[in-house]
Parts: structure tokens; C-alpha cells; sequence
């Protein structure tokens, strides 16, 4: 097993493409408030990190 | 600004953000609903735990691939970082450094070497390392002007140049990436009508990536 494995996961076929807008977002954040992801960037460069989980 | 997304619940969220003290946004899509809208929700959770030996845990349905976006001033996606392997994380210091071309304060220190007519810079992401983590060794160059430097196919006669990290346990070597350095601002002067060639700065990067228990 050549270690890490290569899945062949196309990843510019999953979720939004280079060059899309980036979809709207409202989500509550770790202190319960929603949180309007393009509202809150106001005109700002952004970083969105997908992750697993903060709980395992 | 960051934010980061991931399926936990609000406790959970302040639970981590609280034992970390996380001061940027975490967001909870419980239920995965962004994650299924946005086409990031890992179908083959399960598969790809079990290729790497991991027993199926109920738990991990519902998982996103795990990755970033860039985001411009207008919300338009810059840029995606996402690996084949869910365990391997870049580090911010490659997010804001190859992503929003910025420099970064915590990259690691550089050593150098220099030859008659290149001084070469090499340095790591970050000076510490964390498990999984993909660390760039990026190995700057400076050519002084009146050498050059060619890219593919190598003139008969010519040594190609290249980059050897010496092997260690675990650790793996990905394909480097190779460019001029986003620092470099050719000069719109000079003698018309003949050959000039000018001061080069580029660089050569490939990834590090440290496997326990490759």
C-alpha cells in the first residue's frame, strides 16, 4: 500500500470552483450568534476551512 | 478572515474553542446541510477509512471533505487546497503565502548557501512540526544576470538543476512546484535589439510530509 493513498478524488468537481461565488453561508458560530459568512467578511478577503470534527 | 465549518454542534464548538482559546469563527452545520448543499459531504467516509485499516464508526457519516477556500474581496473562490489523503493539513503559513501571495511572520528559518553567481535561500512553512502536516521546503534562488536558467527540454551539454532531501523514517517527498518567485519585477528598460538577460529570482518547492507509519 503506497502510503497516502491516492483516491483519484477529482477536487475541482467537488464543491464550489475556482472562479464561482462562493455560495451564502449562515450558520450559528461556538457562541450560539448566526453568522452571515459574506455579511461578516464586508468586503474582505476570506479563508474557509472545511474540517472533520471538533469533537473526535 | 477565517472561518472554519464542520458538522459539530454549538457545545461542541465552544467546548474546542474554548480549550484551544480559538478567537476566529467556528461555525456548527449540524446535520451537514452546508456541506451536502456546497458538494462537500464525504459519501465514501467509510471506504476511506477502511483502505487506511479504520473500522467504521457511525459517527464519521456526515464528514465534509476536509480542505480550504480562498476567498476574494468580492467572495469568489480564489483558490481550493484540498489533498487526496483526509489526514494531511497544510499549514497557514502555504494558505497565506501561495494562496494570497502575502509573507507570512511564523515561516521557518531560512538557511542559505551561496556559489559564484547563486545564492540560494531554503527554509521550511513552519519551524515546528505536527503529525500529517504537508510543510513546504521552498528553496529560493537567485541567479545574478548574465547566467540562465531553462526550462524543459534541457539544452544538450546542460546540468539539470535539482532539489535532494536526504531520506528520513516516514517522511515522504511530493512533487515539487516550480516558478518564478512572485517577488520578482522584470525591468521595462533596457538596450533594444540585443540579447539581455537580467537578475532571476525562482523557486523550487516540494512538499514534506511526515507518515507515522510509513
Amino acid at each position: 500500500m503506497t502510503i497516502p493513498i491516492d483516491f483519484g478524488i477529482d477536487f475541482t468537481k467537488i464543491g464550489p470552483a475556482v472562479g464561482e461565488r462562493f455560495p451564502d453561508v449562515i450558520l450559528p458560530d461556538q457562541h450560539g450568534q448566526y453568522v452571515n459568512l459574506h455579511q461578516v467578511r464586508n468586503g474582505r478577503r476570506a479563508l474557509v476551512v472545511f474540517h472533520r470534527s471538533a469533537g473526535w | 478572515m477565517p472561518f472554519a465549518i464542520s458538522y459539530d454542534a454549538v457545545d461542541v464548538l465552544t467546548t474546542f474553542a474554548t480549550k484551544h482559546n480559538i478567537t476566529y469563527t467556528l461555525l456548527s452545520d449540524e446535520g451537514s446541510k452546508v456541506i451536502r448543499a456546497l458538494g462537500l459531504f464525504n459519501e465514501n467516509v467509510f471506504e476511506h477509512h477502511a483502505a487506511y485499516g479504520i473500522p467504521k464508526r457511525d459517527q464519521c457519516w456526515g464528514v465534509p471533505y476536509p480542505g480550504v477556500f480562498l476567498l476574494d474581496e468580492q467572495g469568489y473562490v480564489l483558490q481550493k487546497r484540498f489533498q487526496q489523503s483526509y489526514h494531511e493539513r497544510e499549514t497557514g503559513v502555504v494558505v497565506l503565502e501561495r494562496g494570497f501571495g502575502l509573507t507570512s511572520s511564523v515561516r521557518g528559518t531560512p538557511v542559505h548557501a551561496q556559489a559564484q553567481g547563486i545564492q540560494v535561500a531554503a527554509r521550511l512553512d513552519s519551524p515546528t512540526y505536527r503529525s500529517f502536516q504537508r510543510l513546504w521546503l521552498t528553496v529560493d534562488m537567485h541567479i545574478d544576470a548574465g547566467l540562465h536558467v531553462y526550462g524543459q527540454p534541457i539544452p544538450e551539454g546542460f546540468i539539470p538543476l535539482t532539489v535532494e532531501v536526504t531520506p528520513g523514517e516516514g517522511l515522504i517527498v511530493g512533487t515539487p512546484e516550480c516558478a518564478q518567485s512572485p517577488h520578482y519585477a522584470p525591468s521595462p528598460t533596457g538596450p533594444s535589439g540585443g540579447w539581455r538577460s537580467y537578475p532571476w529570482d525562482f523557486f523550487i518547492a516540494p512538499p514534506l510530509l511526515r507518515w507515522p507509519d510509513a
